[in-house]
């Protein structure tokens, strides 16, 4: 009997043995996952911050520029980091960056360029044609980096991303022909011409031409409407060579355009503007930006906004003031900041007709 | 008029995993020898000329770093979406 309990006995202390150890191996098991977790998330940390800033960099620039041009023109960008233990699978169809730490302004370039390919022009691309596209890409992806600013007063990093930017873009920007374009682009840049007026009117073109095939016709017309707006943009020296105004309105089979421009300060000087709508308006066009710069724009915020909402619900009940969009332009032109104003007074067959 | 933003993602592989993931999926050998090229141009791709990678049908697809090629896959890969 007593060889019997004490059998038992050992065989309990060894299943209490067994027990004790296998939590023990348990825990041992679980705080070495803990501690690989541990060091996995340390050894990560400084890629997740690299991501990090790097996403904050370009999500900055790009709703910036959204938010000028009041349009949602540009992707909202996510970065992740590749996890090399998952499987292959779950990369499927996405875009791999390799990333060199050190060279942080490379990748930058490298991701806004894809950006910008990947927003509105890739609708509009087969209509307006490889070359406006390039000269566009440009002049957007330099305004991303720079913000606007000039060079000269851009960072080291500013400076970095630019640098890699037109080195991708070498090719383009030893292009005489495409140089002549930029520089257009570039003028109307500097008066807000370019995102106000020009990509949105491109933005559009894409939406209305959805379905259809791309025709000469309407590359040959979207280059004909940057002249349209250069020659806006460089007004003076427009009516020095030619000795009257540019043409304020284009209207075309694709683009039906017409620009206001706001520039005399003085009491009651409105009231030809809102006839210079009117008449747009029976001219046929589909877009109107109201341009106005300084002390007018108070006045257009104002009173103008406000008659223009009242006389298309009487009048014109298709049209609607669809944005109106406030600025600063750039210190490039100015020494100090000057405020400026675009409405945007629109017809409702503008993204459909 | 509500236009609905798009939502674009790109995946960061840091230089030290590049080399895992490559010999993970079985292309490392081949891309050290020269063997691998440019989707688009046909040309070897080296550590230096590489501009993307792109996972198609669980293969990956390599592009070199020119303008003409990556503008290519902007505009016809990850169209997922």
């Amino acid at each position: 009997m007593d060889k019997i309990l004490d059998i038992l006995r050992n065989q309990w202390q060894g299943i209490i043995v067994g027990v004790i150890i296998t939590i023990i191996s348990a825990l041992v098991l679980k705080l070495s996952k803990i501690l690989q977790w541990i060091f996995r998330f340390f050894k990560n940390l400084p890629k997740k911050f690299y991501k990090n800033k790097l996403q904050k960099e370009i999500t900055i620039r790009i709703n910036e520029t959204n938010e000028e041009i009041g349009l949602p023109l540009l992707p909202k960008i996510e970065l992740e980091i590749v996890d090399i233990s998952k499987n292959i699978l779950e990369l499927e169809n996405k875009i791999i960056i390799p990333v060199r730490k050190e060279k942080k302004p490379r990748v930058m370039a490298e991701i806004i360029y894809l950006s910008i390919d990947r927003g509105f022009l890739r609708d509009v691309k087969r209509h307006i044609g490889n070359k406006l596209i390039d000269s566009i890409k440009y002049v957007v992806g330099k305004s991303l980096i720079t913000r606007d600013a000039p060079i000269k007063e851009l960072g080291d990093f500013e400076r970095e991303t630019l640098k890699y930017f037109e080195r991708k873009m070498e090719n383009i920007l030893t292009n005489p022909e495409l140089g002549k374009l930029i520089n257009r682009e570039e003028v109307m840049l500097s008066k807000r011409l370019f995102k106000t007026v020009l990509l949105q009117e491109f933005f559009a073109l894409g939406k209305r031409r959805l379905g259809t095939l791309s025709s000469e016709e309407c590359k040959e017309e979207a280059i004909k409407f940057v002249d349209f707006l250069y020659d806006i943009a460089r007004k003076e020296e427009y009516e020095k060579e030619k000795g009257g105004e540019p043409p304020l309105d284009f209207i075309g089979r694709y683009f039906k355009v017409g620009i206001i421009l706001i520039k005399k300060p003085e009491k009651n000087s409105l009231y030809p503007h809102l006839n210079a709508v009117r008449n747009k308006v029976k001219k046929g066009v589909l877009s109107i930006y109201i341009l106005g710069l300084g002390r007018n724009v108070k006045d257009v915020e104002g009173d103008f906004v406000k008659w223009i909402g009242e006389v298309s619900k009487q009048d014109y009940p298709d049209w609607r003031v669809e944005k109106v969009i406030k600025y600063k332009l750039p210190k490039s032109v100015t020494q100090k900041d000057i405020p400026g104003i675009c409405v945007i007074f629109r017809h409702k067959k503008w993204l459909s007709s | 008029m509500k236009i609905k933003r798009e939502i674009e993602r790109f995946e960061l592989i840091f230089e030290k995993e590049l080399e895992e993931f490559l010999k993970r999926n079985g292309v490392y050998d081949e891309f050290i020898t020269g063997k691998i090229k440019c989707n688009y141009c046909g040309k070897i791709i080296t550590f230096d000329s590489l501009g993307v990678i792109v996972v198609k049908k669980g293969k990956l697809r390599f592009t070199c770093n020119r303008l003409e090629c990556l503008r290519k896959v902007s505009y016809s890969d990850n169209d997922d979406g």
